[in-house]
């Protein structure tokens, strides 16, 4: 049973361990239109037999990321994956989320760090309940990162869990974390263009934050080019343009995460009435 | 970024692989790389010879197929492929109603083996 409420499903999940590699499936055909880097694709000699692989790479963290996605769902929890480049501001926001909602909300974040723990610290400062994981030589967080931290440090009384992701702006978005929702966050002093240029991430937020508004009077930047460079890539999710440190945009924000959260329970009790 | 970790990840793959097909020694391996995997095909090479180094790995023929991103429309259901910085809507019909159907696989295809 799991340790923080009882439930049967979460422990099931969490107790069983993903043992080797999944069972081998047939690959579909490969389109032939492709570039493809050998010289010779059937130089094996003719005793080599061919085995039929199939299964993604990632498949362990695919995996785990469907199983954190069930325990948070059978707790409730709505689960926010953020990310950005570095020093796009994410912590910084998360500071001022927590000064404005932590007495109404009990959330927990995750922050992710190749080193050191400057912003675990920074948010125990606001009075966040929050943990560091260092990543070490790994540039995303990954499934496992998570899963470790469920029963322990999550909880299945937390209200909302926060992660904040390393910041870069390719490999996290290549990683599930079993999340409900992305946010991906960008800069104004980073420019206008970097949704096209890394497409991946915008594209599958369901919501993105433009920060540092309040450094645009002395950028040579405009909205409209920033919102058609995020609607190349992503034309339906709403984007919300904030200055954390003025305070300007800040209410559409607070509101969005205190949405998913009551979503989340209404969620839950109406699958408690349909049971 | 993450490759070497990526080629780790293959060699415990094909090591499971060798037990449950009983063979000792690979000589080629033909991975599937999508533009939009996350993964860069000339850092996974380096590192690869390296990384297999102690395995049956070891001077297997890299084989690396790259699949660019294609997108399907949601509207009137056109493919659509996506080359660089170019806007993710359907070339017939304009809509950016459109979901990835190609260009984010990481996969091992097959192995050659003794
Ligand atoms: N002017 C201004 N500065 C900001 C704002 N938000 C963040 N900053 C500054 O931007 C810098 C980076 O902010 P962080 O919150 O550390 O950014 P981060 O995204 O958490 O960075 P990493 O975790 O290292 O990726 C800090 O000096 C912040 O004070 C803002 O709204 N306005
Ligand atoms: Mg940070
Ligand atoms: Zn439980
Ligand atoms: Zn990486
Ligand atoms: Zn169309």
């Amino acid at each position: 049973m799991c340790q923080d409420c009882g439930c049967e499903i979460a422990t099931d999940l969490i107790s069983r361990k993903i043992l080797g590699v999944p069972q081998v499936q047939q690959v579909q055909k490969l389109q032939i239109s492709q570039e493809v880097f050998s010289e010779d694709r059937n130089r094996s000699t003719p005793v080599s037999r061919r085995i039929e692989m199939g299964q993604a790479i990632v498949e362990k963290n695919i995996q785990q990321a469907e199983l954190n996605r069930m325990w948070f769902r059978t707790h409730q929890i709505p689960v926010i994956n953020m990310m950005s480049a570095p020093g796009s501001g994410k912590t910084y926001l998360l500071e001022k989320t927590v000064q404005a909602l932590a007495d109404s909300l009990d959330f927990a974040i995750l922050t992710g760090d190749q080193e050191m723990s400057y912003d675990a610290d920074r948010l125990k400062r606001v009075g966040a309940r929050v943990k560091q994981i260092n990543t070490l030589s790994s540039c995303h967080l990954n499934a496992q990162h998570i899963e470790a931290e469920l029963q322990g440090f999550v909880g299945a009384r937390s209200q909302l869990l926060v992660i904040e992701n390393v910041g870069n702006l390719v490999c996290p978005a290549a990683f599930d974390l079993g999340e409900s929702h992305k946010v991906a966050v960008l800069s104004t002093t980073e420019g206008e263009d970097k949704p096209t240029k890394y497409p991946l991430l915008f594209h599958e937020a369901d919501l993105i934050i433009v920060s540092k508004m309040d450094l645009v009077p002395y950028l040579d930047w405009t909205q409209e080019v920033c919102q058609q460079h995020i609607r190349k890539v992503n034309p339906n999710a709403p984007i919300f343009y904030l200055s954390a440190k003025t305070g300007e945009g800040m209410e559409a924000w607070l509101k969005y995460v205190q949405t998913l959260r009551s979503e989340a329970t209404s969620m839950g009790s109406l699958r408690e009435v349909l049971k | 970024m993450h490759e070497l970790s990526i080629a780790y990840d293959v060699i415990e793959q094909v090591e499971a692989a060798a037990i449950r097909h009983g063979f000792k020694k690979v000589n080629q391996i033909h991975l599937l790389v999508g533009e939009w995997s996350g993964v860069d095909v000339e850092a996974l090479q380096f590192c690869f010879p390296e990384a297999t180094r102690k395995t049956c790995l070891k001077d297997a023929h890299l084989l690396i197929t790259c699949k660019g991103l294609t997108i399907q429309c949601l509207d009137c259901f056109e493919l659509t492929p996506i080359s660089r910085e170019q806007a993710l809507a359907c070339a017939k019909c304009g809509s950016v109603n459109t979901k990835i159907i190609e260009g984010k696989e990481l996969r091992i295809v097959d192995l050659d083996v003794d």
